[in-house]
């Protein structure tokens, strides 16, 4: 698995960094023991095969229970069947809006940039339109325009499946939690699209 | 669907900004935890013999793993923390890694023992 070089040029703060660097310390030390306690076993199992501890009956048994070890690790592996999680997930394309700027950019939300869907053209060209014309206006004045675009542009038919109820306005923080420096006004919307419709994340 | 793979899909989903329903998600993870203190509970009735205990360290590091990937994802979810999904995966990688170890391992020996009886026959 490749690692980025430092956490804050992967957009990570430093203390998750660090924590991931620990993981993977760890994750090493335990693979090396791991294979010294499976090395162990095999060692007594020579001795088992020369036939100095075990009978024809007792090695018998530590077939059947070997076979029993090796079925249980492939059903926890394999067959710990749980409910599928695309039911719970919900596509959530990241664009921030800056009333300043006017600039549509994907949010990096950790190390890799977010893969972002095009916004339906032209209820991005009105939120952008709108926003632009009111740049000067305070957040809330912007806020009620996007919300009314937006309502625009998803069609309430849709409303059960957004979650219409988190709308509103965010000042996002950065990935390790510092504020973002913005140009005035420090107004920023962070939407979720999905199928061409947009909703605030809450 | 099984448990590694809902924990690397959940782990993707998060790294690719969608969203996890809690109502939806925990309930699940609850599941699999009580799955996996089954399994736990049945190592521990059923301990492996004389030689052989190195497995049930191993099972008990794969369990630990995937209770870990579990509680970092309830927790990625419910503080929306997505930054947690590389230590989901690596939680998640290391628990089926050791289970093919063991499996591989057991079968092996499985393999060795049975012919090694056959030729004491």
């Amino acid at each position: 698995m490749s690692l980025p070089i430092s956490a804050s040029s992967a957009g990570i703060s430093s203390s998750a960094g660090n924590d991931l660097w620990g993981i993977v310390k760890a994750r090493r030390q335990a693979q090396v023991e791991r294979q010294e306690g499976l090395g162990y076993v095999e060692e007594q199992l020579s001795s088992v095969l020369l036939g100095v501890e075990l009978g024809e009956a007792e090695q018998s048994e530590y077939i059947q229970k070997l076979s029993g070890t090796a079925a249980a690790a492939q059903e926890i592996r394999e067959d710990l069947e749980v409910t599928d999680i695309k039911d719970a997930r919900v596509s959530r394309d990241l664009y921030l809006i800056k009333a300043g700027g006017i600039s549509w950019r994907p949010f990096p939300l950790s190390q890799r940039q977010v893969e972002v869907a095009p916004l339906h053209r032209r209820l991005q060209a009105r939120m952008a339109r709108a926003i632009k014309q009111r740049r000067k206006l305070a957040p809330e004045s912007v806020r009620s325009t996007v919300y009314s675009i937006a309502f625009q542009g998803v069609g309430k038919k849709d409303s059960d499946r957004l979650e219409l109820s988190g709308w509103g306005m965010k000042v996002l923080t950065q990935g390790d939690g510092s504020a973002l420096s913005l140009p005035e006004p420090p107004v920023v919307a962070l939407f979720q699209v999905k199928s061409g419709s947009v909703s605030a994340v809450r | 669907m099984n448990l590694a793979e809902y924990l690397f899909q959940g782990a993707e989903a998060l790294q690719s900004g969608d969203l996890l329903l809690s109502d939806r998600v925990l309930p699940v993870l609850d599941q699999a935890r009580e799955k996996l203190d089954d399994w736990a509970a049945r190592f521990q009735a059923e301990p492996h013999p004389e030689g052989l205990e190195g497995f049930d360290d191993s099972f008990s590091e794969a369990l630990d793993s995937f209770f870990e990937a579990i509680d970092l994802l309830e927790l990625a979810v419910l503080e929306d923390v997505p930054e947690l999904a590389d230590s989901i995966k690596l939680q998640t990688q290391d628990a089926v890694d050791i289970l093919r170890d063991i499996q591989e391992r057991a079968e092996s020996h499985h393999q060795v023992l049975s012919e090694e009886l056959g030729e004491r026959s």
